[in-house]
């Protein structure tokens, strides 16, 4: 039985067919092994595979880019790249790279397209016209009618002068700030939580501490400062720094760590406490510290987490009692330990709580004091007068009225649900390196509103493959990949010295592909909206000539040549930090417990038999979405069996490879079964890279409609598995607070088939 | 190219060394010096990962084709839930000193030499892979996109594949570089040098922690180390000698 028999869903899109009419298709740069010989050039930039952003120095031979490796003058990763920003040469040179423009024929996801030309792509968008049929307006008229709103620009990955220029220049300048993003799949909960706590962040550097303890994050397999957190992370192994890792799963990073503690999902917040409680209880605190850094008093501290004993946390989270007292007391007693987490603690249903009970739990270990030292974020300056916000917004960006707490205008993941609501038609929509069909839960639904054209009547993608979202729009802009771009951005660093980095094309775009950005400014210009610059490498010039310091270093000419600039002498500075609002006002005002409390999901309460938790995880050589036409990481990962504990498989009968059924409230979905002493028993887990139907031949093992055929390692392929996608049966849910997608909560029943 | 965690200053020494060895070898004019460097490699598998940089770094680097690989990594779960574990395992040529692919190749294309790394003549390989059965550690593969062979017009399906495997990437020893897969690993779990040099970190490595490589018992005295938990299961080589 073949498993896609059971997701109708990839059936959508499999049946390209190309049609050309505005010519020939351009010449595409032919990849083969084995390398060709000569010299190689080097160019530094910065890498865009991952949210983490390293570093780089790109080598060509001749006109063909063939290495890829960390650039040695970054502080942050030192002259190291992982194994996705080196398989970065695959976004470039992908056979289904999309090289032209390209307008739907047929219905939407037929997967029929025509080659247009840049011309007539950008006079459909502009002006309007017809597709298939159906009349559309463009951007010209969304503007004059008055309701320049209706243009809704929704971004997956967007950084530095990318999202300064098209941001905060180019749709200000339009004037609509209906603006999506990703933030609700992502660390949404865990920033709200920040937020709601007075904009907490941890001070500290790994290398400065003696304990840490890791509730569900990835930290040495996905971690957003990828690189340079496992350098950080590998200094601190040699000082002996011992790790606790709190997982569902034992991730790469557990079975690195000095422990794995298992956990039931959704349930470190009872863990953490608990811990908490035991701090308190033995008197592992320091009364004045905790009182000046926070707005609480010892007194409600305790009163407040008397009931939240090990052995309660123990009945609810399945983590023994000893252990939890164990490891808090020797947290406490630490001279100095950090709490990390991510999503396998706050992409829950009680995950903001569980962040902000962390943040408690860290005042009370003394590890958030009142002080904290300043993280030093690049200060770039921009040199052009920047427009103000526009205030026309759609109403689509948090969930329903009163559904979310905190929604903060940032619910992404229900964009598509309010839409089908009708809450908002936007009558142009453009994606822009987002992939919201696969990104966010329940696919099908996703797809559905996708299709609706008198929901969405203009769908514009700008993409460099056509994506599960891309194949359903009507119209694709090839935009430029990460190497063939110009970006000004910057990150922190671990020793808090401001790093600047450009990104600079190691290759002109390729075909007719073109940055996304250089786009932006043409539309400007034809609008008359007069932002100032004609181009994206014109705004990082100027940036780099006239930011402080950097000027003085060379600026531009100093970029180009080295990539990455930051001032060894910059002062490091600790500042007082605003009290941490252990106790939450606007939370109480909401109707939730003002400090953190538990809170059980009720769903997991009385789970049947055959039912488990379902949670999603991150791989060390994918990124969510965005690497799956790497032909060498897809090489080294392309399975993703569901992953269920030795015991809970013997009682459902299952064995290892079994084709096993996961039903959830929202779908059913086939897979293979691994059976692992590595997984809690009550939760079957599944990475969320695989399993695409679109995107092309590496990725999903169909060809798109714009193959190229360039690659000689196409028919080298010896795999057949391209993996399941787990979010095809998520809910696109929100937990209630911060509405963040619930990925590591699903509830589904699991059962062998033959 | 500028990646010089790996002192340009040492490697060319040492390559100069070995250079110089060569030459008078191949001219035949004295006896054959004795070899002056000793390429080799450390896998400190309490550092390793298993992030994988190692393997694509190589090949990119390399321009190894997809379904073959001149380095891997495997990992393995041990234990009982909920004292459970993985370990991972870097594995690469080992450049042994008895290598048994070079006994076991009937023409003559595997030969070791005097800076250590073992390699192979792509001109008198014939693509008969019996190298890929005599090496114990999986090490060497087929290459099915390498250049056609013109003189091997009788097994045309054998004119595009040679055997290939790792060479300690020497055109890049030959800048001054260091191979690709210790250039790029984020943890340093992979440290390559010269155990002719008493001073080199490999030499200090293995002589005072007295290093082991995989699967000594084979008398195939490798040039890889591994530093670091090692479960059993991968010493007996279970898992070691199966390409994925």
């Amino acid at each position: 039985m073949k498993r896609r028999e059971f997701v109708q869903i990839a059936a959508i899109g499999s049946a390209a067919i190309f049609q050309s009419c505005d010519g020939e298709k351009p010449p595409v740069m032919e990849v083969t092994n084995p390398l060709p010989d000569g010299p190689r050039k080097e160019i530094a930039s910065t890498c865009w595979q991952c949210v983490s952003r390293c570093s780089i120095k790109a080598f060509t031979t001749g006109d063909r880019l063939v290495k890829i490796e960390g650039n040695p003058n970054s502080l942050r990763n030192e002259g190291k790249v992982c194994a996705k920003g080196q398989a970065g040469i695959s976004q470039m040179y992908n056979p289904d790279r999309v090289l032209y423009p390209l307008r739907r024929i047929g219905e939407r996801g037929s997967g029929k397209w025509e080659r247009i030309s840049w011309e007539t792509a950008l006079d459909l968008l502009i002006e309007g016209g017809e597709i298939e049929g159906k009349k559309v307006k463009g951007l010209r008229t969304l503007r004059e009618e008055g309701n320049p709103e209706k243009f809704l620009f929704h971004y997956g990955r967007m950084v530095g002068t990318d999202y300064t220029i098209n941001i905060n220049y180019f749709l200000s300048a339009y004037g609509s700030s209906s603006i999506g993003n990703h933030d609700s799949i992502c660390n949404r909960a865990g920033s709200i939580a920040s937020r709601l706590s007075g904009d907490v962040r941890s001070s500290h550097r790994f290398e400065e501490v003696d304990i840490i303890l890791n509730f569900g994050r990835s930290l040495l397999d996905a971690g957003i400062d990828h690189i340079p957190i496992i350098r950080q992370v590998a200094r601190m192994r040699e000082r002996g720094v011992k790790i606790y890792t709190f997982d569902v799963r034992l991730s790469n990073t557990a079975a690195k760590s000095d422990k794995w503690v298992p956990v039931k999902p959704g349930t470190d917040l009872a863990v953490v406490l608990a811990m908490s409680h035991v701090l308190l209880k033995k008197g592992i605190y320091n009364k004045e510290e905790i009182e000046d850094t926070a707005n609480i008093t010892v007194d409600e501290l305790v009163a407040h987490l008397a009931n939240y004993t090990p052995e309660w946390a123990e009945s609810i989270s399945g983590v023994p009692a000893t252990l939890i007292e164990e490891i808090a007391t020797e947290y406490g007693n630490a001279k100095s330990g950090a709490c990390t987490s991510f999503r396998g603690a706050f992409m829950h249903f009680n995950g903001v709580q569980a962040q902000r009970a962390i943040y408690m739990l860290d005042v009370i270990a003394g590890n958030i004091g009142s002080t904290v030292r300043q993280t030093g974020r690049p200060n770039w300056n921009y040199p052009f007068p920047r427009p103000d916000k526009p205030a026309a917004k759609l109403d689509i960006f948090n969930g329903d009225k009163g559904q979310f707490a905190v929604p903060d205008g940032s619910v992404s993941h229900q964009i598509l649900t309010q839409i089908k609501k009708g809450n908002g038609t936007p009558e142009v929509y453009m994606v822009y390196c987002h992939n919201p069909v696969y990104a966010n839960g329940n696919s099908r639904e996703n797809t559905e509103v996708y299709k609706d054209t008198e929901k969405i009547p203009f769908l514009v993608a700008v993409d460099v493959g056509i994506s599960e979202t891309s194949e359903l729009a009507d119209l694709i802009l090839p935009d430029a990949s990460f190497l063939e771009r110009w970006t000004a951005e910057g990150k922190g660093t671990s020793p808090g010295i401001p790093e600047y980095y450009i990104r600079q094309p190691v290759h002109e775009p390729l075909g007719e592909s073109r940055n996304f950005v250089d786009m932006a400014c043409d539309i400007a210009n034809r609008l008359d909206l007069n932002l100032g610059f004609n181009s994206a490498k014109e705004f990082v010039e100027a940036a780099c000539n006239s930011t402080e310091g950097l000027k003085q270093a060379g600026g531009f000419e100093y970029m180009v040549e080295h990539g990455v600039w930051h001032d060894k002498e910059a002062p490091i500075r600790n500042v007082k930090r605003n009290k941490v609002q252990l106790f939450s006002q606007r939370l109480k005002d909401q109707g939730f417990p003002g400090l953190p409390s538990w809170m059980a999901h009720p769903d997991h309460e009385n789970l049947k038999e055959d039912q488990l938790v379902m949670t999603t995880y991150k791989v060390n050589v994918h990124t969510h979405s965005r690497t799956q036409n790497c032909k060498w990481l897809m090489e080294i990962y392309h399975e993703n069996p569901a992953w269920i504990n030795t015991a809970t498989a013997e009682r459902l009968g299952i064995e290892d490879d079994d084709w096993i059924k996961l039903e959830s409230s929202v779908g059913e979905l086939v897979t293979k079964a691994k059976v692992t002493q590595g997984v809690h028993p009550r939760a079957i887990s599944i990475s969320h890279h695989l399993g695409h139907w679109a995107f092309g031949e590496y990725a999903s093992g169909k060809k798109s409609a714009v193959n190229s055929e360039n690659d000689s390692d196409s028919k080298l392929v010896w795999w057949k598995d391209h993996g399941m996608h787990p979010n095809v049966i998520i809910p696109n849910l929100g937990d209630p607070i911060a509405g963040s997608l619930c990925t590591n909560d699903t509830v589904v029943s699991v059962k062998k088939i033959s | 190219m500028s990646n010089k965690r790996y002192s340009r200053n040492s490697v060319t020494k040492m390559l100069g060394k070995s250079v110089a060895g060569f030459a008078t070898n191949f001219l035949w004019l004295k006896p054959k010096p004795k070899a002056t460097s000793r390429l080799a490699m450390v896998m400190d598998l309490d550092k390793c990962i298993g992030c994988h940089a190692c393997t694509v770094a190589c090949k990119s680097e390399n321009g190894v084709a997809l379904g073959g690989s001149r380095t891997r990594v495997l990992e393995q779960e041990h234990g009982t839930y909920p004292e459970t574990s993985r370990f991972f395992l870097s594995m690469m040529c080992n450049h042994c000193e008895d290598a048994p692919c070079i006994t076991a190749c009937p023409n003559d294309a595997i030969f070791k030499k005097d800076n250590g790394i073992v390699d192979i003549n792509k001109d008198k390989c014939k693509s008969f892979g019996i190298c890929m059965g005599a090496c114990p550690y999986g090490a060497i593969y087929i290459n099915p996109d390498s250049a056609p062979d013109e003189t091997v017009k009788d097994y045309p399906a054998r004119t595009v594949a040679k055997a290939d495997k790792c060479n300690f990437c020497e055109h890049r020893i030959a800048e001054g570089l260091e191979p690709a897969c210790s250039n790029t690993c984020p943890t340093d779990a992979r440290i390559f040098g010269d155990l002719a040099d008493p001073d080199s970190k490999v030499s200090k490595l293995v002589n005072k922690q007295q290093l082991k490589g995989l699967l000594e018992e084979e008398g195939t005295k490798p040039q890889v180390f591994y530093k670091g938990g090692m479960p059993e299961i991968f010493k007996a080589g279970k898992a070691i000698n199966r390409r994925s």
